[in-house]
């Protein structure tokens, strides 16, 4: 129980705990102190030099975001004298830089402009001394105008703290002083991860979105939380709205795993839509797709799905994108399963959850670590994975790590990984030899640790018959990087090992084993029995697809293919190109006008991500529930509706067929 | 590829064993003083080494080398001279010496000869007005000069490049 403290602000008793800061005391009591350098996501910097408070007993004045408050202190916030200094310092920051706001695309929304009409700031008393300053333009989705800048340090310090990479910084001093990234180099060129959380924090528009500069700036917006859909971390964003029309996209302070970190992906990435939108129903007719009314279209899916169920045509196959929402999976999936006795139902990304089932059913089922393993993780192997590119938001944590702890990272992967740049060690095995790398790497630990006795002989003679020269000549990586990882991964305490998409594409169960094995032996196990290593994928909804039952498909020999894409970018791989064209009939439930169309003999509207609502289950199994965003353009049904739709027909065929 | 010698390169990994651990920021005063030591000046290579020995971003380096005028960022005479011409170097004939180094050398403040033996600079106080006029050159200061005493100076580095 922390210590409660009264002081009394502008005469009024406020109360606190002790370690708050004389100004959370005053905002959680209502009172308000004008801030510019001051974010809640943040540390304090204390430069700007708004919040200057005069405290009793004390000869200067201090800074409200800097000061501990303290039992009984007597503080004043607001007074002439105060004023005076506010409106001096807004002065000199309005002559330093060009903030003529009439041009600036953040007018209305910038916290600069606010205090400037708080302070009654009509004109400065200064020269204006700003030196002219080219805009950075050179990241594909925000500006970086540095004459609009006040040098608060918020992005610098959201840059090293939030999204951990420290691109940001600030660089030459006096007039000249800008924020630089890296070593002065254009923002598209530097190490930025293009995350947008310094443009979320910057007050003024130094830092703003090229999609919704001017679009975005007015009062009065809706903001409503929603999920990244592309990856399974489960970052929650908060979705800015203006007329029902999405704007952009913000971190949102109470997402639970992400909090306000979010990647290019789900903040700009999810924006773009390359293809135009499914807005009627289609069915083909003569070899073209015709556009059909609703009813039509859902005759035609129940013929063609009550046609399999006799038996005699083949089997119905489903394949459904992982993005959507668990009620729609189980919905798709007691349609398919109980109404048309399908048992091929899967989900586009499938083969990533059979690996790990594979690897289960061969070595026993193994709870895998949680979020707070890896936040604790005093050292991380990678095996197969690059959370950089399929998980940015893990990837910043990682990076977090790195330069905030110094925590090594080695990183055993055949492609060229962005997470590699992070690494202090990166093995880069012949595809396919990963094997043979990871018994190098226990061969070692037994051998460094001395763990003989643990293993039974058979299995030690396996791996003492890795020694790290047959692992180099395998799998062409240095004889001394194999003794190295091993060596950081035998020298922690508590390691963590993250497989990913990569990892259990190759659909070699062996591998997961391998890692359980690891982690095992050198007793990584948490206390709740789950050894410390972690598998992820791509799909946002992955894990619910696993609760509901979606348990794989073959494709071989299908009469009927019903794919729900939603708004998944769905890979055509050459594969599902070939099963398509060799299926009899193809359904598509999809958003967008793609390149699935081509394949389908019905096509069905679909939703988009912020059309859609429900319950999104992470790969942790946390379960995060949102209503949708936006309403869907006209003539567009919930998916729920369509599959319902489509059930009720296909009980009516059935009964017709009973009579 | 290093750009630094290895025994700058043992240096800087001493300076920032000096500090406790975590705190490698501390050591990038030190670190870019042994650098630009043994690079002559301070260019991006030269800083993403020093980033990557120190192990920091990039941005934290360069913060502090755009920050600090005596860190050089362009390539330069191999000697820099700097004369200060601030208030009390100014009365004493500050201004006086500059103008006989602009001669001798036949170069302006801000120019290097064309030999690139010397860059000529004028600076902001030295914080030497006790005994003023100085200059600098590298980390000596020369002090009470007469444009007698610069002369023997010029020579004197002059001489230096010659036995060299």
């Amino acid at each position: 129980m922390a210590e409660l403290i009264t002081l009394t602000i502008d005469g009024q008793e406020c109360r606190g705990t002790k370690g708050m800061t004389i100004l959370q005391v005053a905002k959680e009591n209502g009172l308000d102190i004008p801030t510019l350098c001051n974010h809640p996501w943040l540390t304090t910097h204390g430069g700007c030099r708004m919040c200057v408070v005069e405290v009793e007993g004390q000869r200067r004045l201090v800074t409200a975001c800097a000061a501990p408050a303290e039992d009984g202190q007597i503080v004043v916030a607001h007074n002439d004298r105060l004023e005076t200094l506010r409106q001096m310092t807004l002065e000199l920051l309005f002559a330093e830089r060009n903030h003529i706001c009439p041009f600036c695309a953040m007018t209305g929304v910038c916290e600069l402009q606010d205090r400037a009409y708080e302070h009654h700031i009509t004109h400065t008393r200064y020269d204006y001394i700003f030196p002219v300053l080219t805009p950075d333009t050179t990241n594909p989705y925000f500006v970086q105008d540095h004459n609009r800048c006040i040098l608060c340090g918020r992005c610098v310090r959201s840059c090293y703290e939030i999204a951990g990479v420290g691109t940001l910084g600030f660089g030459h001093r006096g007039s000249q002083e800008v924020v630089i990234a890296d070593l002065g180099v254009p923002l598209g060129e530097s190490s930025c991860i293009k995350c947008g959380t310094c443009v979320d924090v910057c007050p003024t528009g130094a830092l703003f979105d090229k999609r919704a500069p001017y679009f975005s700036r007015a009062r009065g917006l809706e903001r409503k939380p929603s999920i990244c859909p592309d990856d399974d971390l489960g970052c929650a964003m908060n979705v800015v709205l203006k007329s029902g029309l999405v704007a952009r996209i913000e971190g949102w302070t109470e997402a639970p795993v992400n909090g306000p970190l979010l990647s290019y992906r789900s903040r700009y990435e999810i924006l773009n839509e390359p293809h135009p939108r499914v807005l009627k129903p289609r069915v083909r007719k003569d070899g073209e797709l015709v556009e059909v009314d609703w009813a039509e279209a859902l005759d035609a899916t129940a013929e063609l799905l009550a046609k399999t169920q006799s038996g005699a045509d083949g089997h119905v196959v489903g394949l459904c994108s992982t993005r959507l929402p668990y009620e729609t999976l189980a919905s798709y999936h007691r349609l398919l399963a109980e109404q048309c006795g399908c048992v091929d139902v899967d989900t586009f990304r499938g083969a990533q959850r059979a690996t790990r089932r594979q690897a289960d059913d061969l070595y026993g089922t193994h709870k895998e670590c949680d979020f707070e393993a890896i936040q604790q993780a005093d050292m991380v192997l990678l095996v197969g994975f690059d959370p950089c590119t399929t998980h940015p938001v893990l990837g910043a944590w990682l990076a977090k790590k790195v330069h905030h702890d110094g925590v090594p990272i080695v990183s055993i992967s055949p492609r060229t990984t962005k997470t590699a740049e992070l690494s202090i060690l990166s093995l880069k095995p012949r595809r396919g030899s990963e094997l043979a790398v990871l018994y190098g790497l226990l061969g070692q630990l037994i051998e460094q640790r001395n763990l003989g006795h643990l293993v039974d002989r058979l299995t030690a003679e396996k791996w003492r018959s890795h020694p790290p020269g047959r692992v180099s000549y395998e799998a062409g990586v240095e004889e001394q990087a194999v003794v190295r990882a091993a060596a950081l991964y035998a020298a922690a305490k508590n390691p963590v090992i993250l497989y990913g998409p990569d990892l259990t594409e190759t659909g070699n169960p062996t591998l997961i084993g391998r890692l359980w094995e690891m982690a095992q032996l050198l007793g990584h196990v948490g206390a709740s029995k789950e050894v410390m290593v972690r598998g992820f994928t791509t799909g946002a909804n992955s894990a619910a697809a696993e609760q509901i039952g979606f348990r794989g498909a073959d494709m071989e020999g299908a009469a009927v293919v019903y794919l729900l894409s939603g708004d998944d970018p769905v890979d055509l791989t050459p594969q599902l190109r070939q099963d398509l064209r060799d299926a009899g009939a193809v359904i598509l439930q999809s958003a967008h006008d793609g390149p699935l169309v081509q394949y389908a003999d019905v096509v069905l509207p679909s939703l988009k991500w912020s059309e859609r609502g429900g319950t999104w289950i992470n790969v942790m199994g946390v379960g995060q529930t949102f209503e949708a965003c936006t309403k869907a353009p006209a003539g567009i049904k919930p998916d729920e509706w369509v599959l319902t739709e489509i059930g009720e027909r296909l009980s009516a065929v059935k009964e017709a067929a009973h009579e | 590829m290093p750009v630094l010698s290895d025994a700058t390169r043992a240096s800087i990994r001493e300076a920032a064993g000096q500090y406790p651990p975590g705190r490698q920021k501390s050591a990038v005063m030190p670190a870019l003083y042994l650098a630009q030591d043994d690079a002559g000046h301070l260019n991006p290579e030269v800083l993403r080494e020093v980033a990557e020995l120190l192990r920091l971003a990039p941005v934290h380096v360069a913060a502090v080398a755009t920050f600090y005028t005596m860190f050089e960022k362009a390539p330069h005479g191999k000697h820099i001279i700097d004369v200060c011409t601030c208030v009390s170097c100014q009365l004493l004939g500050g201004y006086d010496i500059l103008a006989h180094l602009e001669r001798r050398l036949g170069i302006k403040p801000g120019e290097t000869t064309p030999d690139g033996r010397f860059t000529l600079r004028e600076q902001e106080c030295l914080g030497s007005c006790a005994s003023a006029p100085v200059l600098q050159v590298g980390y000596r200061f020369h002090e009470e000069l007469t444009t007698v005493k610069v002369d023997a100076l010029i020579d004197e580095l002059l001489q230096e490049g010659a036995d060299g």
